[in-house]
């Protein structure tokens, strides 16, 4: 009989998931966050697009980060957070 | 004195072959089979440092970790490597978690990874190779420090590629990107260029793209030798930041000989890897780093009247960067750093394209393992 050791490591203050999700958008804010990349901004606001014809969102705030290599400014999370129902980012070229 | 606990879940299993398969059922290792951590082995490492296992090395705030000591024992254990190599995987998970390496660029879809350059008297006492082969295989110390930090990032950091780890041909440095330099020549190594006491260790770390180019160079001159890697890494990525550039002994002899020091080389390079607008327009590399490039009035991707004449420095800066080099490439250091190795009879010179657009080439020192009260 042997005993070996897990070697992973779980997230320290364990606060990562998927927050919950709305039924509806119908009559909820969109925040967007666009990371700077060409054509980015174009994918994003086709997505809010599509969401449109299905809900009647109340509002689409769309900010964008300075750089894609560091996280939204605390202004923009702090907004987001406060006035938006939900958010859509992504990464990538 | 009682022995601090360890964190780590212990699993129990029949033999050593059970243990190597439940590691990959698991998904715990890398495809090749792991040396199973038992406490008894991960203390062994763990005293070989003079580190408590909670201990905390470094953090990765992007994924929250922690990385505490024993993690880094367990996946070092896990690699092959002998406990007498944890003060150098120490000091180079300090130095991939210093704020300025930046963690996150690693998902990149360019495979970026890091490579792990050692210097100072541990680097020969411990048997890192920095002759023949050099990107191996070849050392114990090589081997498995390179896999310790694969294997680190791997299961503590989710560097995987069902984790986020998203790049898009991945990168043969996870397994051989540790290396030392070849310290025989009267050149400064590596990390006294950077400031260090040459009888101290350090691991130095650079953001690389994957592979190595090789360069035929056949001349006797300083001039003549650099002309070539000139050319080569002016029509490369054309990606502003650290390389690292490697010559054999052999080439440093006919730098010394004609008075050439590795700064000389590094200028050399600094103020020659030039190209021209229409070079960059033809290659399909104009404008494609830059985010948002159409917003600029005087962007086109047509070789227009006099881009033959506008000439583009990779590593100064210039009035062209806003069209070449990613935002955050601006941001960063860049630099050329000279290493001396790959045995003594060679003609070819090699470098690695590093990622520079977040990330900054770190070197910490490694220290000397605690005494025990």
């Amino acid at each position: 009989m042997l005993k070996v050791l897990n070697p992973t490591a779980r997230p320290a203050r364990g606060t990562s998931g998927i927050a919950p999700r709305p039924v509806s958008l119908d009559d909820k804010t969109i925040g967007v966050i666009w990371n700077g990349r060409a054509y980015g901004d174009r994918i994003l606001l086709e997505a809010v697009d599509l969401l449109k014809q299905r809900y009647r969102v109340r509002d689409v705030l769309f900010r964008e980060k300075p750089f894609l290599g560091n996280i939204a400014p605390e202004p923009i999370l702090a907004e987001l957070a406060a006035k938006a129902h939900v958010v859509i980012t992504g990464v990538g070229d | 004195m009682r022995e601090a606990p360890l964190s780590a879940e212990q699993i129990d299993v029949e033999d050593v072959y059970q243990a190597i398969e439940l590691y990959y059922e698991r998904g715990w290792t890398d495809g090749l089979p792991v040396v199973p951590p038992t406490e008894k082995r991960v203390r062994a490492f763990l005293d070989a440092a003079g580190f408590a296992p909670d201990d905390v090395l470094g953090e990765i705030p992007e994924r929250d970790r922690v990385l505490r000591a024993e993690l880094l024992a367990i996946n070092a254990v896990m690699a092959g490597c002998r406990p007498e190599y944890m003060p150098v995987l120490v000091a180079a998970t300090e130095a991939i978690t210093d704020p300025a390496f930046k963690f996150n660029h690693m998902a990149s879809l360019g495979s970026p990874w890091p490579v792990f350059v050692v210097n100072g008297p541990l680097a020969r006492t411990l048997g890192f190779n920095s002759g023949l082969y050099l990107f191996g295989p070849t050392t114990r110390a090589n081997a498995t420090c390179a896999r310790a930090m694969s294997l680190l990032l791997w299961n503590c950091a989710e560097a995987r590629p069902d984790g986020i780890q998203r790049g898009q041909w991945g990168n043969p440095f996870r397994s051989v990107g540790f290396i030392a330099e070849d310290e025989s020549t009267a050149w400064d190594p590596l990390h006294v260029t950077l400031g260090h006491a040459r009888e101290t260790t350090t691991v130095t770390v650079v953001s690389a793209y994957p592979g190595l180019q090789q360069l035929h160079c056949a001349r006797s001159t300083p001039e003549g030798l650099l002309d070539t890697v000139v050319d080569a890494i002016s029509t490369d990525e054309f990606f502003r930041g650290t390389y690292l550039l490697f010559v054999s002994p052999q080439h440093a002899a006919v730098f010394i000989q004609h008075g050439w020091t590795k700064r000389h080389v590094r200028d050399y390079l600094w103020t020659r890897c030039r190209r021209s607008v229409a070079d960059l327009k033809r290659r399909g590399t104009w404008g494609v780093m830059a985010d948002k490039p159409e917003g600029f009035a005087d962007f086109s991707r047509e070789v227009q009247p006099g881009d033959e004449e506008r000439i583009v420095s990779l590593f100064e800066p210039n009035e062209y960067d806003r069209f070449m080099q990613a935002p955050g490439a601006l941001e960063r250091s860049a630099d050329i750093y000279v290493v001396v190795g790959g045995g003594n009879a060679g003609i070819r010179m090699a470098y690695i394209v590093p990622y520079g657009v977040s990330s900054d080439a770190v070197t910490r020192s490694v220290r000397a393992p605690a005494t025990a009260e």
